[in-house]
């Protein structure tokens, strides 16, 4: 089976990454918060990020995920502001590339969707008095705000290989994949950013395609992945945690997709998801792909 | 040898063949600038805008106006601040990335001639005394590097600040906070005008205006005069081949002409656009 | 901010007035009843274009593009050797480079390339590297510099056009001319070759089917080489869009291949005299 990228993506305030702080709403959306994505390459993944080499790679997956939760259904950002042009939650997500196995921009996104399912606010009450504006801080644990990411968008890469497209595109897949389609796909699968990768052209019509496949494989992705997640909570903490990489594996199969949802815990989260989809047209590629 | 490659080959001994003639391999005299072509308030997004052609050399100023707190030492004075980037675009020989040598020397020249020119009266910034002043950032994009980039830009710069049309502030009492009319817009005042001219000294000794990237490359120094209506402003010699006091009296005089030349050409630019 | 020694620094922190401005711009719709946007065009209509090659001197190639108020000059140099060691590839390279002018906005840009400045260069290079014969020129790299004079919308778009007619300019071997082409999707209406005001319009509603398209094409293969939308947006919209785009574009192919002609025209008339 081939796993997409691992990522660990670490969320909720404390001991993790997803942090959450106190600033100013950009000038031209005041009466939001904002999300800040910040990808790291490490060396660990591959030797190729040695130094400065995973830049590049890096800040065009948080061009991406800009771009796809760049829309005001994705995630409510009008809750967590607090004080219109003054004060917000940032939400910093940081996300960290421990192994390249192919379809990065997939796992991210669906490590982002996952974390901000995870994260809990404090809540803040503003009283004012006198023209003067208190904040306070909730310290109740269980005293926080949710983000709603039901709508928040999962991306879909489709990689065209010869005369039809993969979704998932493992390493070797990718490198002889000259043009690829990322989209950010909704649970309604709507589509809420898009963007063409790599040295190739498409077809007109093969992109009508690309975003029918889209599509499917997105709500399908988005469906699993909220299952899991929901899944995951109720389970809570009861759950006894070993290790790192303990997983449970959902399978969830719909015509000839097949979407894998790993989700590991402990302590921090580490998720691993791999969905596939045959195209009807070629099947030996899939078939093949299937056996391994 | 056609003449094109011994141009590349022995291009001193080129220029000097023509410069006997008192000729330049363009056709000019010595004496002579490129056509010099002014567009003023071509991009309207910037508070004041002028493009200049010189020949090839092409120099785009552009002019943003921001609200800032003046410096303590100086509360009635606003803030000008040019800057030139020599990009990537313009020739062959420059490299993205923050500016380089020949950038930030201009700049500093290009501060120097609005500080000593006083060509716009840093108080007349003053929106606030002490609190608010007004700060122009003259931003100068080279778009295509053939020579004489300095006169361009003093020149881009010039009538740009003229096209500056600044949106009038008033002070909303109860809050301190300014309020911006963009509806009423007030033209700056500028009280000279600055025009610089370039010379490009040839084999120690002979002088010639308006050099060309190859004039200049090939000069033993390089001469800059700003003069200021009928005053001298500042004269820019940064090293090179020593002049004889004659020689400077010269383009001194050649300075003057070019300066009347130069207020012409703006006054009729601004006049064409206002009809 | 770290301070920039190499410029001329000014006050410490600055404001724009637009910040101040008390009459937020009234609010017209977009598209009135009978179809008509802001400008007086039809939805379908596209700007008013004008193209010139070969308006830098220095370049190998240049062009420069103005689409209504939309004005962009694009250069290119090379092929030529590669700076750094590391880059080194058999196959040539291609490197773009797109900057917004500080004065081209309506807020002053900063002189360093910006997150959006960088990811419009690597979608400028997506949408030319599938047209151009790299083979041709092996270990070397073709530059292209891109610069935003004044950006009333449709930026990327127009970059993409003048950057192909700047590569044809410098004679630099394509398969193909790539043609770059925007659609502002508004609720039911899809708007061709948006301004900045109606690319930023409703950016915030939270209805369905607010967004942008926009497609660099290449007429003469029918490929799209490059394809990206912000917003979110249904399927059909997006087909929808995408065809229009297409036609658009074969509209403003004409223009570009007659300023080509136009163009070479000039030059063997002036090597002629």
């Amino acid at each position: 089976m081939t796993l997409g990228a691992d990522l660990t993506l670490d969320s909720a305030l404390g001991q993790n990454k997803l942090k959450a702080e106190l600033g100013t709403p950009a000038p031209d959306k005041d009466d939001k918060g904002r999300l800040e994505f910040f990808v790291d390459c490490s060396a660990n993944a591959t030797p190729e990020f040695e130094g400065r080499g995973g830049e590049e790679l890096a800040s065009e997956i948080s061009n991406m995920l800009i771009r796809v939760y760049d829309c005001p259904g994705c995630v409510d950002l009008q809750k967590l502001c607090i004080i219109p042009k003054q004060q917000c939650w940032i939400l910093y997500i940081d996300i960290l590339l421990l192994e390249c196995g192919g379809n990065l921009f997939d796992a991210a996104s669906v490590a982002v969707k996952a974390a901000l399912f995870d994260l809990k606010i404090p809540r803040v009450t503003v009283t004012q008095d006198e023209g003067h504006v208190e904040l306070e801080i909730s310290d109740d644990p269980y005293d926080v705000q949710t983000v709603d990411v039901k709508s928040s968008p999962c991306i879909v890469t489709l990689s065209k290989i010869g005369h039809c497209h993969v979704v998932d595109a493992s390493q070797k897949e990718e490198a002889c994949c000259l043009a690829r389609l990322m989209l950010g796909v909704s649970e309604h699968g709507t589509i809420t950013g898009m963007k063409k990768e790599g040295s190739g052209s498409l077809d007109p019509s093969s992109i009508d395609d690309m975003l029918d496949t889209g599509k499917r494989v997105g709500i399908a992705l988005n469906k699993s992945l909220l299952e899991a997640l929901e899944e995951e909570q109720r389970q809570g903490k009861k759950k006894g945690h070993t290790g790192f990489l303990r997983s449970e594996i959902k399978e969830i199969q719909t015509d000839c997709e097949i979407v894998w949802a790993e989700i590991n815990i402990s302590g921090s989260r580490t998720i691993k998801v791999s969905l596939f989809y045959r195209p009807p047209s070629n099947a030996c590629l899939a078939l093949e792909e299937f056996q391994q | 040898m056609t003449i094109f490659n011994f141009r590349t080959a022995r291009p001193v001994e080129y220029y000097r063949k023509y410069l006997e003639q008192d000729v330049r391999p363009d056709g000019r005299d010595l004496g002579e600038f490129r056509r010099t072509v002014l567009n003023i308030g071509c991009v309207t997004t910037a508070d004041g805008s002028a493009l200049v052609k010189l020949g090839n050399t092409t120099v785009m100023c552009g002019i943003k106006a921001e609200l800032c707190k003046p410096k303590t030492e100086t509360p009635k004075c606003g803030f000008i601040v040019p800057n030139v980037e020599l990009s990537p675009l313009c020739s062959p020989y420059f490299r993205s990335g923050p500016p380089g040598e020949q950038a930030q020397v201009m700049s500093q020249f290009m501060l120097e001639v609005v500080n000593h020119s006083k060509c716009v009266d840093l108080e007349s910034l003053c929106i606030t005394q002490g609190k608010l002043v007004w700060v122009l950032y003259c931003d100068l994009l080279c778009l295509d590097y053939d020579g004489n980039v300095t006169d361009a830009c003093v020149l881009a710069l010039l009538a740009a600040l003229k096209n500056v049309c600044l949106p009038t502030i008033s002070i909303n009492e109860e809050t301190e906070n300014p309020e911006t009319d963009l509806t009423k817009r007030v033209p700056l005042p500028i009280s000279s005008q600055p025009v610089s001219s370039t010379y490009a000294i040839f084999d120690d000794n002979i002088l010639f205006v308006d050099p060309t990237a190859e004039e200049e490359n090939l000069a033993t120094g390089i001469i800059t005069i700003v003069t200021t209506d009928d005053k001298l402003c500042l004269v820019h010699k940064p090293g090179g081949s020593p002049l004889r006091p004659e020689q400077l009296t010269n383009c001194f005089d050649r300075s003057f002409d070019r300066s009347k030349e130069i207020s012409r050409l703006i006054d009729e630019t601004i006049h064409s656009i206002d009809r | 901010m770290p301070t920039d020694t190499r410029r001329i620094g000014g006050p410490e922190e600055s404001f724009s007035p637009l910040a101040y401005t008390l009459t937020d711009s009234i609010k017209t719709l977009m598209v009135s009843s009978n179809g008509i946007r802001n400008d007086g065009r039809k939805c379908e209509d596209l700007r008013k274009m004008f193209i010139k090659t070969g308006v830098i001197s220095q370049a190998r190639g240049s062009a420069y593009i103005e689409q209504g108020e939309t004005k962009i000059i694009c250069s290119v140099y090379g092929p030529r050797e590669v700076v750094r060691k590391e880059e080194f590839s058999m196959k040539g390279q291609l490197t773009c480079e797109f900057k917004y002018a500080t004065f081209s906005c309506s807020y002053r840009r900063q002189h360093q390339q910006d997150s959006e400045e960088k990811d419009f260069s690597v979608q400028l290079l997506e949408a030319l590297e599938p047209a151009v014969c790299l083979h041709k020129f092996p270990k070397a790299q073709v530059n292209i510099f891109v610069e935003v004079l004044q950006n009333d919308g449709s930026a990327l778009a127009a970059s993409i056009t003048c950057a192909s007619m700047a590569l044809a300019d410098a004679g630099i071997e394509v398969y193909d001319l790539v043609i770059g082409c925007s659609m502002k999707i508004h609720e039911d209406k899809v708007l061709t070759d948006p301004t900045i005001n109606e690319e930023y319009d409703s950016q915030n509603s939270k209805q369905l089917n607010h967004g942008s398209l926009t497609i660099g094409f290449m007429p003469s293969l029918n490929q799209i080489s490059a394809i990206t939308s912000k917003g979110e947006i249904q399927i059909d919209f997006l087909k929808r869009a995408m065809t229009d785009c297409v036609e658009a574009c074969q509209k403003i192919y004409p223009a570009m291949q007659q300023s080509l002609h136009s163009s070479i025209k000039d030059k063997l008339n002036a090597s002629e005299r």
